[in-house]
Order: structure tokens, then sequence, then C-alpha cells
């Protein structure tokens, strides 16, 4: 079983939809340029670009002519919905063949599932 | 806008050629990476390419001509910022001031600026400079210069590790549409994220010579623990808690290039690795 | 709009001049400071090494001045082909030889920038040199025999009348000078050419090869024209300043210069950054 790196566009991706969701980038905010971003990773700027345009196509950001990128007013929104989405498409699978594979029950799940949300959260 | 034909460049008359019916055409716009190991001839193809040696076959011209003319007009569009090189012991201002009329597109705001991304002080004398300063100083003046050729013979060595930090961030801002910087090193992991295009050279011969792009739609990169895995792999090198390993991308997926894996794939089987880009898949 | 930045360019010419003098600032001051000391020691050696005493002198004018002059002359040459010798020595390493030929410029502008220095302002840095070294020069004897009146420099003979001398072009005193330049420029000449050839350690080689080669040429022209003449050729004089005859010659070396110069400057343009021999 194969480990994979995501492909460096996709993580970048991840690091800003991260600081959205913290507030680091404010929502209806400018977002650094492609190039400003690109010099903070160290990553090549047409990287950077497809990373933009990726986050773009989501939804999450958009473009002002001129201006630059800004962060989408429901951008929080259009994110969990798009990592829910790879939770369900990717993790769940993983996850139910390691319950079969273990034997778990789903009402095992579900009692842990309780007592993980009744836990009080260090956030 | 390098557009190199055919060159064969060989040291003497009985040497084995350095390059050998070598063609490549460098676009404008992008991060060319020349890699290999130490003494491998990079230099070589930097000094071609500059018009600093002249092939016995074959040219070299940007923008359409001949680098071998060593025109003005193509000299003041190249900046070759060498491994070794000394600098005058006069002060940076004016070594600024007698040099940078030489170069038309110089930009005073683009050096103040480039100092300040290297916190070097604009004040100093060239000639008290340590190594890793006198490289960072002149590269800061490589770059305001603005030409639209950029070439960087090992420009990591002898930088610490925030200067390569540095070093990364400087290249990727000073990228723009018209503008080619070919960094040449054998230290590829400094400069693996930043690179547009990999060119690979082993004992004087370029072995592999590929876009970014065009590499991660055909292979891999990707860890396993598996045994069998690896061993079924185009390539696999052994790291910490299993391997690194290049497999076909076969279901169309791009991953994290791994120029390190990557580069020993080129130098222990360069045949292998350069079919699985003339195969037609599927 | 590429054409005039590819043209012949004396402004760009002038650029170059000024960044070598100020980049070798320090190393071109250093020489020229030797340079003078050397003068100095040598004036002062000469001056107390002749039979003539400044004491008992009776005679117009510096007893000295004739050995002076001729010693002075004989420093030009040295001074001359090792100034010329060092006209290329940063293209002694592959450093040097990247920043030259990377610099956006034309090979003759870049040649001419040179010999601008090592030649035209030597030149000047020369005179200057032998003036102060002259100037010490009768310092020093004045200390030494304080009543003398025939303790005079050098240039102090350059007198308005000596100028009027010159200045007809016909006049022998012209013709002279004119062949004396001809002969310094040519025979430095050899050293320009020279030290595009062999940057490093140019001096001794240029010499070498230039001596060889002269004493060839004269022997073989001698062994020649005292074939061809039956012996006859060493009873004769030429007429030494006769009007064709100087004419000739003059135009042989200052074509020879001339031709050195633009080798040299070929050579220089044909530079490769790492020899590609062996």
């Amino acid at each position: 079983m194969a480990q994979t790196a995501k492909a460096i566009y996709l993580q970048l991706a991840d690091t800003i939809m991260d600081g959205i969701l913290s507030g680091t980038y404010q929502l209806c905010a400018r977002v650094p340029s492609v190039r400003e971003f690109a010099a903070s990773v160290e990553v090549n700027a047409n990287t950077v670009m497809r990373t933009y345009e990726y986050l773009q196509q989501l939804g999450v950001i958009f473009n002002k002519r001129g201006i630059g990128y800004f962060v989408a007013e429901n951008a929080p929104e259009v994110i969990l919905d798009n990592r829910r989405e790879l939770f369900f498409h990717t993790e769940t699978p993983l996850f139910f063949s390691r319950m079969k594979q273990f034997g778990v029950n789903p009402e095992t799940l579900r009692q842990m599932y309780d007592d993980f949300l009744n836990q009080p959260r260090n956030d | 806008m390098i557009d190199i034909q055919n060159i064969t460049f060989a040291y003497g008359r009985k040497s084995r050629p350095v390059v050998s019916d070598f063609s490549l055409r460098i676009d404008t716009g992008g991060i060319y990476g020349l890699l290999g190991r130490n003494g491998a001839g990079k230099s070589t193809l930097l000094y071609l390419i500059a018009g600093l040696l002249a092939p016995q076959k074959g040219s070299v011209s940007i923008n359409g001509v001949n680098t071998r003319l060593r025109r003005p007009s193509t000299l003041e569009d190249i900046f070759i910022v060498p491994e070794e090189f000394s600098l005058p012991p006069i002060s940076l201002g004016e070594y600024l001031r007698i040099n940078s009329r030489f170069y038309p597109r110089f930009s005073n705001e683009d050096m103040r600026r480039n100092l300040e991304t290297f916190e070097l002080d604009p004040t100093i004398n060239l000639g008290s400079l340590s190594m890793g300063q006198k490289k960072k100083a002149f590269m800061c003046f490589a770059l305001a210069c603005n030409t639209s050729l950029l070439l960087l013979d090992e420009p990591t060595n002898g930088l610490d590790i925030p200067g390569k930090s540095r070093f990364r961030k400087f290249v990727v801002s000073a990228m723009n549409d018209e503008r080619t910087i070919l960094i040449s090193t054998h230290q590829v992991r400094d400069i693996d994220r930043i690179l547009d295009h990999i060119i690979i050279t082993d004992s004087n011969r370029v072995i592999f010579d590929r876009s970014v792009a065009d590499t991660l739609s055909r292979l891999q990169f990707t860890t396993t623990e598996n045994r069998a895995e690896a061993e079924d792999a185009l390539f696999a090198q052994p790291s910490v808690g299993g391997s690194e390993i290049i497999i076909p991308n076969f279901d169309e997926t791009e991953t994290n290039l791994n120029l390190e894996t990557l580069f020993e794939f080129a130098l222990k089987n360069p045949e292998l690795l350069n079919a699985q880009f003339t195969n037609i898949n599927k | 709009m590429n054409k005039e930045i590819n043209r012949f360019s004396l402004h760009r010419i002038l650029m170059l001049t000024g960044i070598e003098i100020t980049e070798r600032r320090r190393t071109l001051l250093l020489q020229s400071g030797m340079m003078a000391l050397v003068l100095i020691v040598v004036a002062c050696i000469y001056a107390f090494s002749n039979d003539y005493s400044y004491r008992s002198y009776t005679g117009l004018g510096d007893p000295g001045t004739t050995n002076m002059i001729g010693t002075y002359l004989v420093m030009l040459f040295i001074f001359g082909g090792l100034s010329a010798s060092i006209m290329f020595s940063d293209l002694g390493n592959k450093e040097g030889r990247i920043r030259m030929l990377m610099r956006p410029g034309l090979a003759i502008e870049k040649f001419i920038s040179r010999w601008l220095i090592y030649v035209v302002i030597f030149i000047a840095v020369f005179i200057v040199s032998v003036c102060v070294a002259d100037s010490v020069r009768c310092l020093v004897l004045k200390i030494h025999f304080p009543e003398s009146h025939c303790i005079i420099p050098v240039y102090a003979n350059i007198t308005p009348e000596i100028i009027r001398n010159i200045l007809p072009f016909h006049g022998h005193i012209f013709k002279a000078l004119i062949f004396g330049l001809g002969i310094y420029l040519g025979y430095q000449s050899f050293f320009v050419l020279g030290a595009t050839i062999w940057p490093r350690m140019s001096f001794p080689k240029t010499f070498a090869v230039f001596t060889g080669l002269t004493f060839a040429y004269i022997g073989i022209i001698a062994s020649v024209a005292e074939i061809c003449s039956d012996g006859m050729y060493y009873s004769s004089k030429p007429e030494f300043l006769s009007h064709n005859w100087f004419l000739i010659v003059s135009l042989l070396i200052y074509g020879a210069t001339l031709l050195n110069y633009v080798l040299a400057w070929l050579r220089l343009g044909e530079t490769e950054v790492i020899t590609t021999k062996r």
C-alpha cells in the first residue's frame, strides 16, 4: 500500500483553505497575489497559479481583474462542502474496509462517536 | 527564445564530447533546472549558451541571434552568475554606478528591494565581503539588471540554510513572463519546488530533458513500505521506513515531484526513464 | 533599434575605460607608485655615477642632461613594455575572462579602452613620474653640492625656442621625434600582442620572442643585404634623414604597429573562457 504525497498545488490549496477557515484570510478580503504567495512558500509561481485556478473553480476565491484575488463570502461553507465530499470519497471507503477487516460493529462505532462528542474538547 | 540546435562540443580533439548533436528549446518565462553531479558538464552547457564557448558543430541562438557573435545587444540581455567570481575592492555604490550603465533595463528600485530581501547593507564595500555575502550581492545585481536570460551556476553553494530559503524566494518572485532563469546545480534539494523544467546531465551528456508538468503526467512519485511494490516499481530508493519509488502514472493522478529520486533514477537507468515518455500508454 | 547598440560607440569605450580605472584603482596606483619609485632611485644612482663633478663644471646647462635623457629613454622602453604586458592580465583566469567577455561591448571597444589606459595614459603617468624623479635627483644633488649652479632638471630644457624648432613638420627634429615615437610604439605593440596571447607572465615571454625575432630579422636582412651587394653594404651609409627613406621606414614601422594592434584585437575577440587545447 503506497502512501502518495498530494500534488503540491493541492497541498497549497489546503494551506489557503485552512487559512480561510482559521481566519488568517478574512472573508471578502484580498489574498496575496500569485507571486507573493509563491515567494512565501518558495514554490514556482506557475504551480501557485494552478492552486489559485483550482480554488477559483471550487468557488473559494474569485478574481477581480486588475486588483487581485479575494476570498468568497461563502468560502467556509464551500470549503467544508468540498472537504466533506473528499471525506466521503476517499477516507470513508478506506475506513470501512478496515472496519470490515477488523470486524468492527457499526453500533460500537456509534457509541464511540457519542463518547467523543461528549468529551470536553480542547480545540 | 534560446534555440540550441544540434550542438556538438568537446574540449579537445580526442576528448569525449560534452554534448553531441544536442538540441533544446528554452522558451521565455520559465525556471529551468540543469542538474548533474559535480563536474558533469553543467557549466560547459551554460558557457555554450552564453557564447563563452563555441560549439564545434551547431549553433546557439538567443532570439534569433547566434550567441557566439557576442553582439552587445545579446550580451546586455544575458547575465551569468558564475560559480566562482571576484568583485573589485570598491564600494557597492561605485560598482553599480559604473556597471549598471551597460544594462539598459537595470532598475535601482529592484536593486534596493533585492538587497533588502537578502538583508544586505547598501553601503558595503565589495572587497570586504565573505563568500556568501558576495554571492548574494552579485545575485542582487544580476536580477536588478532585468535581463531576459539569467544563468546561475551553483547559486546555493556557500549559502546557509536561511540564505538558500531567501534565494528561492528571490528567484520565485523575480520570475515573470519575459524572463528565463537557468539554474545549474548538483544540490537538487535546494531547488526542487521552484522549477518549471528539468534537464539532467551525467558524464558530460544530457540524459533527461522534460518539463515538470510532463514528468508529473507520466510518472507518479510515492513511498511504500511494501517490498514487492518497491521491486515492481520503475525505480526505488531506500528511505526512512521503506522506499521512495517511481511508478508510471496509470491513473492520471498527479503526485508531488520528488526531484532527488528522479535524479537518481536518471543517473542509474536513463533509458528506462526516457522510455516512459515515448510509450503511448493504454 | 538593435543595430544602434551593436554599432561602434565612443561613449561605450569611455565607459569601459572608466570601469577599468575604477575597479583596478588600487592596483594601478600601486603600480604607478612603484614605477615612480624605481625612476627616482635610478635617477639618483645615475646622477652620482658620472665622472664630471658638479663642483667644478664650468659649461652651460646641466652636464648630466644627455645621460639622464638616455637613461629615461631606456626606462621608457622597459616600463612601456611592462605596461603593455599587463594590459590583459585579468584574462589570466576563468573569472576574469567571463567578466570581460560578458560585458556588453564590441571586442574592438574593449581593446581600445585598455589601450587608452596602458599605452596613452601610461605615457602621461610616465612623463609625470620622470619629472618627479628628476626633481628628486636635482634636490639630492643640490644637497650634496650646495654651491653648484649647474643642477638643472631635464624638463627645464623644454623652452619655447626648442618647441619652435620642433614645429616645422619638415624639420629634422620633428622627423626624428616621429621616427622615435614610431620605434617606441612599434616595440610596445609587440607586447600588446603578447599580452593577448599570454595573459600570464606576458612580459618575459613576449620579450624572449620579440628579441629572438628581432635578432633573427636583423640577422637575415643583414646577411641578405650583404650577399646581394657583394660585401659592399657596410661601406655605404644611407642618408639617415633623406626624405624618401624616412617616409618609407616610418610607414613600415607605424604599419607594423597598427598590424600588431589589429592582431591583438582579433585575438581578444576570439578569447574562449576555457582553453580547449589538450
